[in-house]
């Protein structure tokens, strides 16, 4: 039982930093044309690194915070902090394009 | 048979399901709820008709699509696809799926929920047929939100008219 | 465009709004009594469908979308429909694998979720976002496609 709520919160847990990742690597490949062009150059598309970045950070973060093992948080309040930060995420995306190309 | 006869043909079927199976969920409810109960029969009946109505959406939403891959191999562009009467068919579907699960979950009054659903069927249909209206999105999303009063107040007058005669 | 191609769109949509259909399945049964098979099964399809979608769609958009699509809508009466849309849809795609796992993990591992109202409605609130990001890329992606005209 307790090592089921630890995969599924470490499951959660990096999945919202994975979206975080995902919105910060968008908005600074686009702020910076460097780290754009970078991510073309290693992965041939900078949206495939992206891809690519997320899915190995997921991967990484799972383990890692199983074996942390933080302090007891509820899944559902987990699931509802995931919940915040892919609406937040969203939006912020979003607006973020909307401002990028009328400002 | 080529894909556009194909994709054409599935998207009046489905739609020929949804519109039917909402009008006669409508007639069907009205004439079960006049003894004042809805018993096991009944129920089922309404069920059935309820799942038809879901297959029709969904065969209409995958040829919708379809329809509209084929368009995009053709570049049909904005002229078809921002006209004002694909946007506002495109807008009664949405309001068609949201009423929907509204109404699964019980958060609208399941009389008005149905209403708009069987008002936004008759909509969605005529909009997709009717290709030399040259009205624009708002006159045509005011055509819809009249349909839907209508529609309400003719299943309102059948509804007092079965309690009256039961 | 080749007939692989128009496969690869046909399959990124198809596949995509599957997932949409099985994460409404999962919403509209989740209270039923006894259907906890039901709802793994809808949540882990939900999971390949946009797996799935995001391979066949990322190929399109990596190898056609960027050299063939992009100008003919920057270049017509809809820039913004590239600029704000597909920019955003591209990046919001990203999430909806990773949602539909938890989803689909949260699912596999509840043993008595309806016992517990708040982690309920936790899941419906989870599958409900999911739903609500896939639809809203699927109309971006209408009207990119719309915005693509001669």
């Amino acid at each position: 039982m307790q090592d089921k709520y630890s995969i599924l919160s470490a499951i959660i847990i990096s999945s919202i930093l994975t979206i975080s990742v995902i919105v910060f690597l968008t908005i600074f490949g686009e702020l910076n044309p460097v780290f754009k062009t970078w991510l073309t150059k290693t992965f041939s598309h900078h949206w495939i690194g992206k891809s690519i970045i997320s899915v190995l950070v997921f991967l990484v973060l799972i383990p890692v915070f199983y074996v942390l093992r933080l302090k007891k948080i509820s899944i559902a309040v987990l699931i509802w902090l995931l919940v915040a930060v892919a609406n937040l995420s969203f939006g912020l995306l979003l607006a973020f394009f909307f401002f990028e190309t009328y400002f | 048979m080529d894909w556009s006869t194909f994709v054409r043909s599935m998207h009046i079927i489905g739609t020929a399901l949804g519109v039917g199976s909402a009008t006669l969920l409508e007639v069907l409810s009205i004439k079960f709820s006049k003894d004042g109960e809805v018993d096991i029969f009944e129920h089922d009946v309404l069920r059935i008709c309820i799942n038809v109505l879901r297959a029709g959406l969904i065969i209409v939403v995958f040829s919708g699509f379809g329809i509209m891959v084929l368009g995009r191999l053709r570049m049909l562009g904005p002229e078809a696809y921002f006209s004002p009467r694909f946007l506002a068919k495109m807008a009664v579907i949405l309001v068609l799926l949201l009423v929907a699960f509204l109404m699964n979950f019980r958060l609208i009054n399941l009389k008005v929920g149905s209403a708009i659903s069987t008002a936004s069927w008759y909509a969605a249909l005529v909009f997709g047929l009717w290709r030399t209206n040259k009205f624009s999105f708002f006159v045509l999303m005011g055509l819809y939100l009249g349909l839907i009063f209508v529609t309400y107040y003719i299943l309102e007058f059948f509804r007092s008219r079965a309690i009256k005669t039961k | 465009m080749s007939y692989f191609l128009i496969s690869l769109l046909v399959s990124h949509i198809f596949l995509g709004t599957l997932g949409i259909v099985f994460l409404t399945g999962y919403l509209l049964y989740f209270f039923r009594e006894d259907n906890l098979g039901f709802l793994k099964r809808m949540s882990f399809f939900a999971f390949l469908s946009f797996v799935f979608s995001w391979i066949v769609g990322g190929y399109y958009y990596v190898t056609y979308y960027g050299h063939a699509v992009k100008p003919i809508i920057l270049s017509g009466e809809f820039p913004w429909v590239h600029k704000v849309l597909m920019e955003t849809k591209e990046h919001i795609f990203l999430f909806l694998p990773f949602l539909a796992f938890v989803l689909f993990i949260a699912t596999y591992f509840g043993k008595n979720i309806k016992d517990d109202k708040k982690l309920s409605y936790s899941y419906i609130g989870l599958c409900f976002t999911t739903v609500s990001v896939a639809l809203l890329v699927t109309i971006m992606g209408m009207a990119i496609s719309g915005a693509v005209g001669k």
